[in-house]
């Protein structure tokens, strides 16, 4: 049997980050956002929920956005938390329910810097990134 | 309303082309190590062919623990691939291997094909999982839910797994998301372990007609299901000949969900209507749990009963159990589970039991 537990600093850096959140105080400002080109101006918190879990998809202009999950477990943790209210672990059972029953596939997960990059190249991919200095892209929402 | 220039498209136009998602091939994984042992219980002769005391973990596989502790009853592994096959369609296949004597080796549960006829309607052909309870559709996917197992009790019947199509709708109402499907089909079991318990000889059970329908309502912390399957049963034994040939039976449930800031609540109803020719059988549960950290504790009560049109004896039993869950990671979980399952039926059944369970479950 593998237990890969984290090293105990890392797991008390999460309840703290947990802790946090449950208060109401994000640990990080976030920013969602797209490409310039993107025919999208802003979403809302549900929207956005909704597409990175899949529960809705959001045609423009007779396409599908397509949301960029992101790998940094930190970043992710406080994005689903913002939008969903939703640990990762919780995020990652509900995709374990929904691709086992074929019901639906997560987004496709990236590096941040990968998934900047990319959505930097191409309008129609959203994902999410730490708020500041985000002049490359369209920022369409704004998690406190 | 945000994002004035976001629109639905309507329901039979082209598929919708998604951006910048190539064709590809995905594979993901399930596995779960579950060990259990039966503390104590009241029932000192063999049941059927299991030894006692004993604990009933899986019906449909019959996964079936005694006083010697056992990893080989529940244990399993599942893989899945998953292919995107252009703009609307995609194929999966999912397989899974169990430890479970009289199931041991790997099945083919999952085979099937999706299209896409927009983007909130998809149709399906091929093998999938037939959805009687909540968690039919992941019941091997330990790391989706909170226990070692759902409450058996409820969980488990003759038939898991059916081929046929069906037809999915997800949109959204008001606040409500809501996925509603439709399916058609049937399913042939040759040597059924669990109907071999209340019939001699080697059991066949076809499940044939198929007919069913489910709603899955979400709003904020709630989520609601609603099922209703009926089919035709035929059930012949290699000893006793025919057993029921086309009779109909319905399937009726009902589960409610909560998850509220750290609390939440599980629980599910179903009704199995087999009385025109057979029996009728009630069972629910109820759970509720609270997110300490990493940890879940978890309270769940469980209760079945039966009843039997002949009037012959009927089984009824109740479970308490304290499930405590503890997520290693974003992944893996680790989970330890008491169970306190009484025995009140008339019919000779398997008598009172304690079983104490332990398990690891992690998705990649």
């Amino acid at each position: 049997m593998h237990l890969a537990l984290p090293p105990r600093h890392t797991r008390l850096l999460f309840l703290a980050l947990g802790v946090l959140l449950a208060s109401g105080a994000s640990a990080q400002p976030i920013s969602v956002v797209t490409h310039e080109d993107t025919p999208v101006a802003s979403l809302s918190r549900e929207d956005v929920a909704d597409l990175f879990l899949g529960k809705r998809k959001l045609a423009i202009a007779g396409r599908v956005l397509t949301p960029i999950d992101i790998g940094d477990e930190t970043l992710r943790e406080a994005f689903y938390q913002a939008v969903a209210e939703m640990s990762a672990v919780r995020v990652n059972a509900y995709w374990a329910r929904m691709v086992f029953s074929a019901q639906g596939r997560p987004p496709r997960k990236l590096p941040l810097s990968e998934a900047r990059t990319l959505v930097q190249a191409q309008p129609g991919l959203i994902t999410y990134v730490p708020a500041g200095g985000n002049g490359e892209f369209k920022i369409v929402l704004r998690l406190p | 309303m945000a994002g004035v220039s976001l629109l639905l498209l309507p329901a039979l136009a082209a598929p919708a082309a998604a951006w910048g998602e190539e064709g590809d091939v995905r594979v993901s994984g399930f596995l779960s190590l579950v060990g259990g042992k039966v503390l104590d219980g009241s029932r000192q002769t063999p049941y059927n062919d299991f030894e006692c005391p004993c604990f009933i973990a899986d019906w449909q596989h019959m996964a079936v623990y005694n006083e010697d502790f056992g990893l080989d009853r529940e244990s399993r592994a599942g893989i899945q691939l998953d292919a995107r096959l252009g703009e609307a369609w995609s194929a999966r296949l999912q397989a899974v291997a169990r430890a479970t004597e009289g199931s041991r080796g790997a099945s083919l549960d999952v085979a099937s094909i999706t299209y896409t006829l927009a983007p909130e309607w998809t149709v399906q052909v091929g093998r999938k999982r037939l959805p009687i309870y909540y968690y039919s559709d992941f019941q091997d996917v330990g790391f989706a839910y909170p226990w070692v197992r759902p409450p058996q009790d409820l969980y488990g019947w003759e038939v898991g797994s059916f081929n046929g199509a069906s037809l999915a709708h997800n949109t959204r109402w008001g606040e409500w998301n809501a996925r509603a499907s439709l399916f058609y089909g049937g399913e042939h079991s040759g040597d059924n372990v669990l109907a071999g318990n209340y019939f001699s000889g080697r059991v066949e059970v076809d499940w044939h007609d198929i007919l069913g329908a489910d709603l899955e309502l979400t709003r904020d912390w709630l989520n609601l299901r609603l099922v209703y399957i009926q089919s035709h049963v035929d059930t012949r034994s290699s000893l006793e000949g025919d057993i029921f040939s086309g009779e109909t039976q319905r399937i009726y449930g009902l589960a409610a969900n909560i998850d509220h800031g750290n609390w939440l609540v599980r629980s599910e109803l179903s009704f199995f209507d087999r009385w025109d020719f057979y029996f009728k059988s009630t069972a629910a549960m109820l759970g509720v749990g609270y997110r300490v950290g990493d940890f879940t504790p978890m309270f769940t009560y469980s209760h079945y009963r039966d009843d039997n049109r002949f009037g012959d004896p009927y089984q009824e039993n109740r479970t308490l159990s304290f499930s405590l869950r503890y997520d290693i990671d974003a992944s893996s979980a680790l989970k330890l589970q008491y169970d306190r399952f009484r025995d009140d039926s008339t019919e000779d059944f398997v008598g009172d039991a304690q079983l104490l369970s332990i398990a690891y479950d992690r998705v990649f």
